[in-house]
C-alpha cells in the first residue's frame, strides 16, 4: 500500500483536488437555485409554516389589488390596435422610435438597460424587448385616435376657447403709466424697427425684454381662454384672427405687441399643448369613445363587475 | 482510475441538472375579455402583475398573514384608522371619497379593513418584536427620556443654565431663552439626531433627572444643555418601544425575524430572485 502510495501520490493529489473543486462548484451553483413545488397539481409560490401559496391564490391577491388597471391597460391597447389600421409609414416610424429608446436606455443604464427595460415591457404586459418596436406602433395608433377625437370635438372647442398660436414682444416699464424716458426711447426703437420693415420675430429677438420668448422670436406657442396671461393681454391676444397684429397692450408689465400666428386646426394639431388642452376640456371624450368602439367589436367581459371596475377606472358611465 | 474520471465527470453534469421553480398558473387560457380577435386571458393578466408587483405582493401578502396571526385587531386600531380618515377628508375634502372609488376600494370602511387596519398591525407587529427581544434592543439603541435646549451664544447657554439651577421649569427656561432646539421631553436612541459630545453624555447618564452642564457642538458653534429625565427603561418602557419601532432597521429586523420564524420559502425562481434581490435579508 505504501509502494502504491509513493508510486501514485501526485495523482492521488490530483483527484483529491478535483472532488473537492466539484463539492464546492456543486454547492456554490445550486445554493441560490429554487426547487419547484406543486400541491394538488398546482405550483406553489410561496410558503409560510405549512401554509402553501399557490398560484392560484397568488393571482387572486394580485388582482384584488391591481387586476382591474392591468386588464385595462391590456384592453386599451387590445381595442387601440383594432381601430387604426397600421400603415407602412408607422412601422418604419415606430422602428426608429424604438432605436432612439433603446440609445435612450443605453445612455440612461449603461450595462444594465437590457434588464431595466425589459422589466419595463414586461410590466407592460410585453415578452421582449422586441416587442418595444409593436407598443411604439401602438403609440402612433393611439395619436390617431387622438388627432380624430380632436377633429370631430375641434369646432365646439374652437368656439368656446378661442384656440390661438401668438408671439409677442415686451417693452418692459417699472411703471407703465408714467414710463422712464429711456422705456420711452426703447419703444421708440421697437416701433420703428417695425416700420422699417424688420420682421416681428428679429425685432421682438433684439429688443423684446421676455427674455423667456425672446430667444425664439417672441413665440409663446398654444394659448387658449384657459392660458394663464394676465385679463388685458389675453382679451387681445384671443381676439385676433391669423396673421392680425394686436394694438400696443398695456399691462403691469409694459406694452406688448401681439401677432397671432395661427388659428387652423392643422396648425394647432402639431403645436404642443393643444391635445391636452381638448382633452382637458372633454377628460371622458376618449374614454367613452373607447368603450363605444369596444361594443361594436361585441366585446365580452368575464363578468358585469368587471366592466363596471374598468368603466369606473377610465371614468366613463358613473351614473349608469 | 477511469471510473473515478467518469464519476467527476457525472457529479459536474448533475450539478448543472438542478431544477427551477415556477409559479405559473394552472388556468392560463382563460379568457378575461374578448375585444374583437383579441382574447385577453388570466394568463397575460397575471404575468403583467407578477412582472411588476410580484416581489412586493409576496412580502406585502406575507406581512399581512404573519401579523394576522401574531397581532389581534383591536378597538384603538379602528379608533386610530377613523382618525386617519378624518384628517385625509380634512386635506382632500369631499373629494377624499371619490378618491378611494377611483382608486379601486368601494368605500372608506373597504380602505381602512384593507389598507388601515393591514398597516396598523404590521406596525404592531414590530412592537411585539421589540418586546420579545427587549433586553438586547435597549443596549442596542440605549433609550432615554431626555429634555434638550440649544443656543448659538455661550452667554445665553449659561444664563439659562443658572436659571434652571433656580429652579425654573426646563421648557419654561428653553421658552424664555429662545431655544433653538425643540424642548419638550422626547425618547432619545443612538440613532437620534445629536451632536456626539450630547450623545455621549446621555450614553453616560445613569441616574435621573440629570442635568448636563453646557455642551459645546464645535462642529455647528452651538452649545447644548441637557437634562436626563429617565435613565431607566423600565419607567417608560411602552414609549421606548414605540420610538424603536420607528427605526427602519428595526422594522426590516423584526420582518427578518418573523420570516425565519414562519419559515418563509419562494418556489417561484423569477420571485425568489426579485425579493433576493430587493429583500436581500428576507431569503436566508
Amino acid at each position: 500500500m505504501k509502494d502504491i502510495i509513493k508510486k501514485y501520490w501526485f495523482i492521488g493529489l490530483i483527484i483529491v483536488a478535483l472532488v473537492a473543486g466539484v463539492a464546492y462548484y456543486a454547492i456554490d451553483s445550486t445554493k441560490d437555485i429554487v426547487q419547484g413545488k406543486t400541491v394538488d397539481g398546482e405550483n406553489v409560490v410561496y410558503s409560510l409554516s405549512d401554509n402553501d401559496v399557490t398560484a392560484g391564490q397568488f393571482y387572486d391577491s394580485l388582482y384584488e389589488d391591481m387586476g382591474a388597471s392591468a386588464i385595462a391597460q391590456l384592453f386599451q391597447f387590445a381595442l387601440v390596435d383594432q381601430l387604426v389600421e397600421t400603415t407602412d409609414e408607422m412601422l418604419v416610424e415606430a422602428e426608429a422610435q424604438a432605436e432612439y429608446t433603446i440609445d435612450q436606455f443605453k445612455s440612461s443604464y449603461g450595462a444594465t438597460y437590457e434588464d431595466t427595460l425589459l422589466a419595463a415591457l414586461k410590466s407592460m404586459g410585453y415578452d421582449s424587448i422586441d416587442d418595444l418596436s409593436t407598443h411604439m406602433v401602438l403609440q402612433l395608433k393611439y395619436n390617431v385616435i387622438l388627432e380624430e377625437a380632436a377633429t370631430d370635438l375641434f369646432d365646439e372647442f374652437n368656439e368656446t376657447y378661442s384656440p390661438r398660436i401668438l408671439s409677442h414682444i415686451l417693452v418692459a416699464m417699472a411703471d407703465p403709466e408714467n414710463p422712464t424716458d429711456e422705456e420711452l426711447a426703447k419703444w421708440e426703437e421697437v416701433k420703428t424697427a417695425l416700420e422699417d420693415g424688420t420682421s416681428f420675430a428679429e425685432v421682438a429677438y433684439t429688443y423684446s425684454d421676455d427674455t423667456g420668448s425672446a430667444t425664439s422670436g417672441g413665440y409663446l406657442g398654444y394659448s387658449d381662454t384657459t392660458t394663464s396671461y394676465v385679463t388685458e393681454f389675453l382679451e387681445a391676444g384671443l381676439a385676433l384672427e391669423a396673421g392680425e397684429y394686436s394694438e400696443w397692450v398695456k399691462t403691469d408689465y409694459g406694452y406688448h405687441l401681439i401677432y397671432c400666428e395661427a388659428t387652423d386646426f392643422d396648425t394647432l394639431l402639431v403645436t404642443d399643448g393643444f391635445l391636452d388642452a381638448v382633452f382637458t376640456a372633454y377628460p371622458t371624450y376618449i374614454s367613452e369613445l373607447l368603450f363605444i368602439k369596444a361594443d361594436e367589436l361585441e366585446t365580452v367581459y368575464e363578468s358585469d363587475e368587471l366592466e363596471a371596475q374598468l368603466k369606473a377606472l377610465f371614468g366613463v358611465g358613473g351614473d349608469e | 482510475m477511469k471510473k473515478i474520471i467518469t464519476l467527476i465527470c457525472l457529479a459536474l453534469l448533475l450539478t448543472g441538472c438542478a431544477t427551477s421553480g415556477s409559479g405559473a398558473i394552472s388556468d392560463p387560457d382563460t379568457a378575461i375579455i374578448t375585444v374583437g380577435d383579441t382574447t385577453i386571458t388570466k394568463g397575460s393578466v397575471y404575468n403583467m402583475m407578477y412582472e411588476s408587483y410580484g416581489a412586493s405582493q409576496i412580502i406585502a401578502d406575507t406581512l399581512e398573514y404573519i401579523s394576522n396571526q401574531e397581532i389581534e385587531t383591536t378597538d384603538a386600531m379602528y379608533e386610530e384608522a377613523q382618525a386617519s380618515i378624518t384628517m385625509q377628508t380634512l386635506i382632500y375634502g369631499d373629494t377624499f371619497e371619490e378618491l378611494l372609488i377611483a382608486n379601486g376600494f368601494a368605500s372608506t370602511d373597504d380602505y381602512i379593513e384593507r389598507i388601515i387596519i393591514p398597516s396598523l398591525k404590521v406596525s404592531a407587529l414590530t412592537e411585539k418584536y421589540i418586546e420579545i427581544n427587549f433586553d438586547s434592543m435597549q443596549e442596542t439603541y440605549t433609550p432615554k427620556k431626555i429634555q434638550v435646549m440649544s443656543f448659538t451664544d455661550l452667554e445665553t447657554a449659561e444664563k439659562a443654565l443658572s436659571e434652571l439651577a433656580s429652579g425654573t421649569e426646563f421648557t419654561q427656561v428653553a421658552t424664555d431663552n429662545s431655544s433653538t432646539a425643540a424642548s419638550a421631553e422626547t425618547v432619545y436612541t443612538v440613532k437620534s439626531d445629536y451632536p456626539i459630545d450630547v450623545k455621549v453624555y446621555i450614553a453616560d447618564a445613569t441616574e435621573d433627572n440629570q442635568l448636563s452642564d453646557v455642551i459645546y457642538d464645535a462642529e455647528n458653534g452651538a452649545y447644548y444643555i441637557v437634562l436626563v429625565t429617565s435613565a431607566d427603561v423600565n419607567s417608560f418602557k411602552e414609549e421606548a418601544i414605540a420610538t424603536i419601532a420607528t427605526l427602519d432597521d428595526v422594522e426590516a429586523q423584526s420582518f427578518d425575524y418573523y420570516l425565519d420564524l414562519y419559515e418563509f420559502s419562494v418556489y417561484d425562481e423569477t420571485l425568489y430572485n426579485q425579493i433576493k434581490a430587493t429583500y436581500p435579508d428576507y431569503l436566508d
